[in-house]
């Protein structure tokens, strides 16, 4: 069916639809629970659960049409780029978070301002050494899989999961011992900047590990092999992204 | 510019329909649908749905400022209607319209059979409805819609002065449509970037798809900006952070710094695309390729980069560092350059051709004579001084008018006259489309031109009402604005009527000459799926 070179075609689904209408909700929920509707918690939950739902979907039709179709070698590139690009997308918004910061930071009289903690380092230097590791972890996976040692795959998968975790674990100590009365993210713009960008990346670092999760079904499975693995090679991309703006996050945050 | 000789490459691409699926009928067809042509179909309907719910918020202003001391509305629903009008044309309809006929057209014009990702491309779509529900919706909630302006400036959107949900659906409104954006940007990039057909070297490709992919590039660094700037704002209403807020520490003019890098770029938007069609319509009317194609890519990806360094132009009255607004005049200025290089190659274009005025022509050329009056008073208002004199007066919004009316709009005029007969397969009344011209030429000077001397003279935007000295330009312009629509209706009329019994459009109704003549005028009119029975070879 499919051979040509440039060649997929329009097949109908049905999940763009939902999961766009799914997302849809979740801002009707959000702004209704906020202005006190009690069932707008439920209707956030209902909109996440849809989205999620019908993303999960088109997934699989994905992994059944296009990454391992009869095209994916053509479509491999595409694919690629796009992940590239997204990737780009991402930097941009923790762009404008670290913007926030240095322009408060500009602008701030002292900083850190007077009342305000200054950040131990030995939490957030483990945490970094962690994230480091991690992404080597991940590379050997890499290496693993271009030699076809599924093994060695699974195991470094692994690895990069349970230290991905530990880290957010220790993102959660940190936040349990700094969080308090004097301060956290409404205590002035140096909680709000500290607690959003940290917040933001450790959410990142979580999207990271659900990627790395359903990679880890998909070689389970057999569907990533050494000359078709573009989901692998997504997961990992986005996950040394992660590990990046970490550096950006220590060095800005907590050294400067 | 021109495609080059086309030669069919026969391909074992024969079979087009996916084995074991039959092709979807009725509503299901368009809801379920991936195909590029139905999608793009659909943006522009949209688009157009919006582009009439702004234009009668526009109709509405127009009345109540028809002459000073009127009560049409009260002050609170103007305010609402005047952001909506902002928001629901730059969000809503000029964006997504442009992506809908660059959906239609860019595919076909680079022989490729789809977009890269023909999912992803629905979703980009359907996430614009709930988006501009939400924001429609909000209308009638208790405390109505955002009212800060299409620029929601804090402290105006702070909790305490906008206490009710209507920023809140606004800022998330916005969140889902920049999302559509960023995910269509993606497509549109990699589609250009990767699918062309065999021979389309980046240099041989039409105009209008150097265009797209600027833009989209532009999209794909500018609208994540905005994205983090709207969760700040969202996160200062909701969850008591201090981004903008000055007690905090925070600070409202880094609101205007992060919005402005986005919608500064957003201005180009909504114009490279519409510059993009002009240079296919121009030599198509002329009977000659266009002039200096190589300069208007540069020139295109000139502009494109320096629209990421004049944002702060937009903020000289916010007492910023003079060093930076020196650099924001001078940068702003610059950007007249590459438009310039883009205005004398259209002339040369029309230079000596044999024209043709037909609609699309018409509105090509009326694109170039507002657009320049847009660039000009831009030039003005890239000067420190006078700009600082007319800040947030009627003055700026008869420059943003020349730009997005006079440019943009007049451009997706041009693109739809021109592209309507390929993606309906039906001709149009040419005698009620150069009767909307007309129209709209004409009302549109009638409506702007007064509100440069309204804001010489003083008259500060945005207020729902007026000192009687600025009377008799105020009459004029609603005057202007009634004639617009009529203009519009009629547009309506005549397109609704060419797709009920309009007559069957050739493969190329134009008659290009073969050096203009680009692949979608190659295929039937609608083109058949999946595009290109075997994917051509560019010579």
């Amino acid at each position: 069916m499919e051979a040509a070179a440039h060649s997929h075609e329009p097949v109908p689904s049905r999940w763009p639809i939902i999961t766009a209408f799914g997302a849809g909700l979740i801002p009707v929920g959000l702004v209704s629970s906020a202005h006190g509707w009690k069932q707008g918690l439920g209707v956030l939950l209902l909109g996440l659960a849809i989205t999620v739902y019908g993303a999960s979907r088109w997934w699989a039709e994905l992994l059944r049409d296009r990454f391992f179709g009869r095209d994916a070698v053509d479509a491999e590139k595409r694919l690629r780029t796009a992940m590239a690009l997204f990737i780009a997308s991402e930097a941009a918004i923790f762009a404008s978070f670290f913007a926030a910061l240095i322009y408060a930071r500009y602008h701030a009289p002292a900083w850190p301002p007077a009342g305000m903690p200054h950040f131990e380092l030995l939490v957030p230097a483990v945490n970094t050494f962690i994230l480091l590791f991690s992404s080597v972890t991940l590379h050997l996976g890499h290496s693993a899989l271009e030699r076809d040692r599924r093994d060695g795959v699974i195991a470094s998968i692994l690895m990069t999961i349970s230290l991905g975790a530990i880290f957010l674990c220790g993102q959660a100590y940190e936040y349990g011992f700094l969080n308090g009365s004097a301060f956290n993210i409404k205590s002035g713009i140096f909680g709000t900047t500290f607690f959003m960008l940290t917040g933001f990346h450790g959410l990142h670092v979580l999207l990271g590990l659900i990627f790395l999760n359903v990679v880890y079904g998909a070689v389970l499975r057999g569907q990533i092999t050494p000359q078709q693995h573009f989901p692998f090679r997504a997961a990992s991309w986005y996950w040394h992204f992660v590990d990046v703006v970490w550096l950006f996050v220590f060095t800005i945050v907590y050294i400067l | 510019m021109e495609a080059g000789t086309v030669v069919a490459r026969p391909g074992p691409y024969a079979e087009a329909v996916h084995p074991g699926t039959t092709p979807r009928t009725g509503i299901l067809k368009w809801l379920l649908t991936s195909d590029h042509k139905l999608i793009g179909t659909m943006y522009i309907w949209l688009a157009f749905f919006f582009f009439a719910i702004a234009g009668a918020f526009a109709m509405v202003m127009r009345t109540q400022l028809a002459a000073p001391g009127l009560h049409v509305l009260r002050p609170e629903v103007y305010n609402q209607i005047m952001s909506l009008h902002g928001t629901f044309m730059v969000f809503f309809f000029t964006i997504p319209i442009m992506a809908g006929i660059a959906n239609y057209v860019v595919p076909i014009q680079i022989g490729a059979r789809d977009m890269a990702f023909p999912r992803l491309n629905a979703v980009s779509f359907w996430l614009l409805v709930p988006a501009g529900s939400l924001m429609l919706a909000s209308l009638f909630l208790q405390g109505g819609a955002a009212a800060a302006g299409w620029t929601s400036y804090p402290p105006l959107t702070n909790r305490q002065y906008s206490p009710g949900p209507g920023v809140d659906l606004w800022i998330l409104g916005l969140h889902l449509a920049g999302a559509s954006s960023i995910l269509g940007g993606i497509n549109f990039v990699v589609t250009i970037l990767n699918l062309r057909a065999p021979g389309m070297k980046m240099f041989k490709m039409p105009m209008f798809c150097w265009t797209v992919l600027v833009t989209q590039t532009i999209i794909l660094i500018a609208t994540p900006i905005l994205a983090g700037a709207l969760t700040m704002a969202l996160t200062d209403r909701m969850f008591g952070t201090g981004f903008f807020q000055a007690v905090a520490g925070g600070d409202p003019v880094l609101w205007q710094h992060l919005f402005w890098f986005y919608s500064h770029p957003a201005v180009y938007i909504m114009v490279l695309p519409g510059m993009g069609m002009i240079s296919q319509i121009l030599p198509a009317f002329s009977g000659k390729h266009l002039f200096g194609y190589k300069g208007m890519v540069l020139a295109t990806a000139g502009i494109g980069f320096i629209g990421f360094l004049v944002w702060g132009h937009h903020m000289f009255a916010t007492g910023i560092d003079y060093r930076l607004r020196q650099f924001f005049s001078f940068a702003s200025m610059v950007i007249a350059v590459p438009t310039g290089i883009k205005i004398w190659s259209w002339l040369a274009t029309i230079w000596g051709g044999s024209l043709r005025f037909r609609t699309p022509m018409l509105f090509a050329l009326g694109f170039i004579a507002l657009f320049i009056i847009g660039g000009i008073t831009g030039i003005w208002l890239a000067l420190v001084p006078f700009d600082v004199q007319v800040h947030d007066t009627y003055f700026v919004v008869a420059h943003l008018h020349y730009v997005l009316f006079g440019g943009s709009l007049m451009a997706i005029m041009a693109g739809i006259y021109y592209w309507l007969p390929k993606i309906s397969g039906k001709l149009y009344n040419e005698f009620w489309g150069k009767v909307h011209f007309w129209l709209t030429f004409i009302g549109m000077n009638l409506t702007f031109m007064p509100m440069h001397m309204m804001g010489m003279l003083g008259m500060p935007r945005r207020i729902y009402t007026y000192r009687p000295e600025f009377a008799i330009w105020n009459h004029i312009a609603s005057a202007g604005a009634a004639v617009l629509g009529v203009g519009m209706t009629i547009f309506a009329l005549n397109m609704l009527l060419s797709l009920w019994r309009g007559r069957r459009a050739p493969a190329d109704p134009w008659n290009h000459s073969d050096e203009t003549r680009t692949l979608e005028w190659t295929v039937s009119s609608p083109p058949p799926a999946e595009n290109f029975h075997t994917i051509p070879v560019i010579r």
